[in-house]
C-alpha cells in the first residue's frame, strides 16, 4: 500500500466541525469517517508504506514511545522535513492506519474532548509545537531530531528523551532543537553528566534548557563549536546538581 | 529566530539602538526561485572602520541565521565577504523562512574598542567572546510556496465545506486556515455540491458564494493596521490575494491603498466579475439549457 493523506478540504471539514462531531472519535474504528463524507476522504501519495503495527502493549501508553519512535522513523525516514510538517499527512495517518493507536496513546475514549482530539489527531497548536503533539508526527519528529548516526546506537539520544514526556517538551519544543548540532551537544552533555554522577531529573533538564536559551541570547549558538556548547552545558549541570 | 530589540552588556551596532555613532549595518536579501529550491543573494552593507578591519582579519564574520519554524530548518551562513549566495531546498522549508543578519566575533576579543562607540562608552574596553553578536541587521521574512514538493496540488484558495452546526444559517467564513474556508449549512452544501462541477453554473456560484466571502475577507484585512496585515502571510490565501492585487491592480495589500479601494468592486474584479455571466445564464434559463444539453 501507499501512504495516504487527508485531502485539504476534508481536513478543514473535520477540524472546523469538531465541536459538533467530536464524540465520533471515540468510535471503535474509523469507518464513520467514510460514512461522514459519503466516500473515502483519503488520497494516496506515491510513497509505498508497508503495513506495520505500533506497540500498544503497555498499561501506561508513554512507555511505548521509544519503541514506536523507532518503528515510525525507521520506516518513514525518507520523508523530507517539508513533507513531514504537512498536517494532511499526519492527520491522514492518525485517522486511517493508526486510528486505534492514536486513541490508545492519548486516551481518546476517556478524554474525548475537542481539545484532546484537535491536538493529537490534527495540528492543534502553532506550526512547530504541533509537530511534537500530533500522535504520529510526534513519533517521527522525535526520531528526526535525536537520531545520530555517529553513535554506536543511533537511537541513544532518542532513548534518553523518551524517558520522560517532560524531556520531550523541554528539549524538543524549543527552537534551539532545530539545529541538530545544538541538540546533540546538549543531550550528550546531559547524558555524560549523569554518567559522571549528576542526578538528572525533569527539574534539572528544565533548568539546563533555560540555560541553553539564555546562552542563545548572548551567542549565535549555531556558530559555536559543538564542544563549546557541550562544555557549557556539562559544567552547568555539575554546578546546579552538586551545589 | 526573531530579532528582538534586546540589550547587550557591551555596545552592539544596530538600527534600534544608539550604541554606535556614524555607523550602520544592514543586508539586502534577494530570494530567487531556482528549480526545486530558492537561491538567496546576500549583500551586506557595513559602515564602521574597526568592524571592517575585524572582518578583513577574519576576527569577525557576517552571519545570516535562517530558520523555518514549521519544519525546524535552522542553519547559518557565515562568510567574511560582503556578498554571498545560499541555496535552500524545497525539501527543507515550508511556509515562512526567517532570515536574520548579524556580525559576530569569530575569536575572543579581550579588549574591544571602537571609535564609533557612543560617547557614553568612550574610554571603555569590552571583552567579547567568540560567537557573540557585534552587529544586528534587519530581519527578513520570506513566505515560501513550495507546491512542487507538495503531496497534492490544490490551486483554489477557497475550501467550501458543510457546516455541521444545525443552528447555523447562511454562510460562515473562516480565515484561520491555509485556504479561505466557506461553511454552508447542510442543505445548502449538498445543493451546492450537486451543481459545482457544471461549468456553465460556475459564475452563478461564484457570485452567490465566493464574492461575498472574498469581500468579507478583504474587509477584515483592510480593518487591520497595515503593519499587522503581514501576520496573515503564513496563509496561502493571503499570499495569493497579495500577489493578484499587486500584479493585476498595482495595489499593495500592506499599504493604505487597500483601505482606499472599493472592496466590493475589487473582490468582483479579482474573480473576473462573474455577475455578468451569472445573470446571462439565469436569464437564458439555466434549466432549459440543461434540458437541451441532455438531449
Amino acid at each position: 500500500m501507499n501512504i495516504t493523506f487527508l485531502g485539504e478540504d476534508n481536513l478543514y471539514a473535520l477540524k472546523s466541525n469538531l465541536p459538533q462531531i467530536f464524540a465520533k472519535f471515540s468510535s471503535e474504528n474509523s469507518d464513520w469517517i467514510t460514512e461522514y463524507f459519503g466516500r473515502s476522504p483519503f488520497s494516496e501519495t506515491k510513497y509505498p508504506l508497508e503495513d506495520f503495527p505500533l506497540d500498544m502493549s503497555q498499561e501506561k501508553p508513554f512507555l511505548t514511545e521509544f519503541e514506536n519512535v523507532q518503528r515510525v522513523y525507521n520506516r518513514l525516514n525518507f520523508l523530507s522535513d517539508s513533507q513531514a510538517s504537512d498536517e494532511r499527512l499526519w492527520a491522514g495517518l492518525c485517522l486511517n492506519h493508526f486510528y486505534n493507536y492514536t486513541q490508545y496513546r492519548w486516551d481518546i475514549i476517556n478524554k474525548c474532548t475537542v481539545d484532546n482530539i484537535m491536538q493529537h489527531f490534527f495540528f492543534g497548536f502553532g506550526a512547530r509545537r504541533s509537530l511534537t503533539r500530533n500522535a504520529l508526527s510526534r513519533l517521527w519528529w522525535i526520531g528526526r531530531l535525536t537520531y545520530d548516526t555517529s553513535r554506536n546506537d543511533p537511537f541513544e539520544l532518542t532513548r534518553f528523551v523518551c524517558e520522560n514526556a517532560d524531556y520531550i517538551m523541554h528539549i524538543l519544543e524549543r527552537n534551539t532543537s532545530n539545529n541538530p548540532m545544538i541538540t546533540k551537544a546538549f543531550l550528550s552533555a546531559i547524558i555524560d553528566a549523569r554518567k559522571d554522577g549528576c542526578p538528572i531529573n525533569t527539574d534539572t533538564v528544565g533548568e539546563l534548557s533555560k540555560y541553553l536559551n539564555l546562552l542563545g541570547g548572548t551567542y549565535i549558538l549555531d556558530c559555536l563549536p559543538e564542544e563549546k556548547i557541550y562544555g557549557k552545558i556539562f559544567d552547568y549541570a555539575q554546578t546546579i546538581t552538586k551545589s | 529566530m526573531d530579532i528582538r530589540y534586546k540589550l547587550y552588556p557591551y555596545p552592539v551596532l544596530s538600527s534600534y539602538a544608539d550604541d554606535y555613532e556614524n555607523s550602520c549595518f544592514d543586508a539586502k536579501i534577494s530570494p530567487k526561485r531556482d528549480g526545486h529550491g530558492i537561491r538567496f543573494d546576500f549583500f551586506a552593507k557595513l559602515v564602521n572602520e574597526e568592524l571592517n578591519e575585524l572582518l578583513e582579519k577574519g576576527k569577525a564574520c557576517f552571519v545570516y541565521h535562517l530558520e523555518c519554524a514549521q519544519t525546524g530548518y535552522r542553519t547559518v551562513v557565515a562568510t567574511g565577504n560582503a556578498e554571498t549566495t545560499h541555496f535552500v531546498s524545497d525539501k527543507s522549508v515550508r511556509g515562512r523562512l526567517q532570515i536574520c543578519p548579524f556580525i559576530i566575533a569569530t575569536e575572543d576579543l579581550p579588549a574591544y574598542v571602537n571609535r564609533g562607540f557612543h560617547s557614553d562608552y568612550r574610554g571603555f574596553k569590552f571583552s567579547i567572546e567568540a560567537g557573540c553578536v557585534m552587529a544586528v541587521g534587519s530581519q527578513v521574512n520570506i513566505d515560501i510556496d513550495n507546491e512542487i514538493n507538495d503531496l497534492s496540488n490544490t490551486p483554489s484558495v477557497f475550501s467550501i465545506i458543510k457546516n455541521d452546526d444545525k443552528a447555523a444559517q447562511g454562510m460562515v467564513v473562516d480565515m484561520e486556515y491555509r485556504k479561505i474556508v466557506i461553511k454552508l449549512p447542510e442543505e445548502e452544501f449538498y445543493n451546492f455540491k450537486s451543481i459545482r462541477d457544471e461549468i456553465v453554473i460556475k459564475p452563478v456560484l461564484n457570485s452567490l458564494v465566493v464574492i461575498p466571502a472574498l469581500t468579507y475577507v478583504l474587509e477584515e484585512v483592510a480593518k487591520r493596521d497595515t503593519g499587522e496585515r503581514y501576520e496573515y502571510s503564513s496563509y496561502s490565501w493571503y499570499r495569493a490575494i497579495k500577489k493578484a492585487l499587486a500584479t493585476k491592480f498595482n495595489c499593495d495589500i500592506e499599504s493604505e491603498q487597500l483601505s482606499e479601494k472599493n472592496i466590493l468592486e475589487l473582490s468582483q474584479k479579482l474573480i473576473d466579475t462573474p455577475i455578468t455571466d451569472a445573470l446571462r445564464v439565469l436569464s437564458d434559463g439555466y434549466g432549459n439549457i440543461s434540458e437541451e444539453d441532455d438531449e
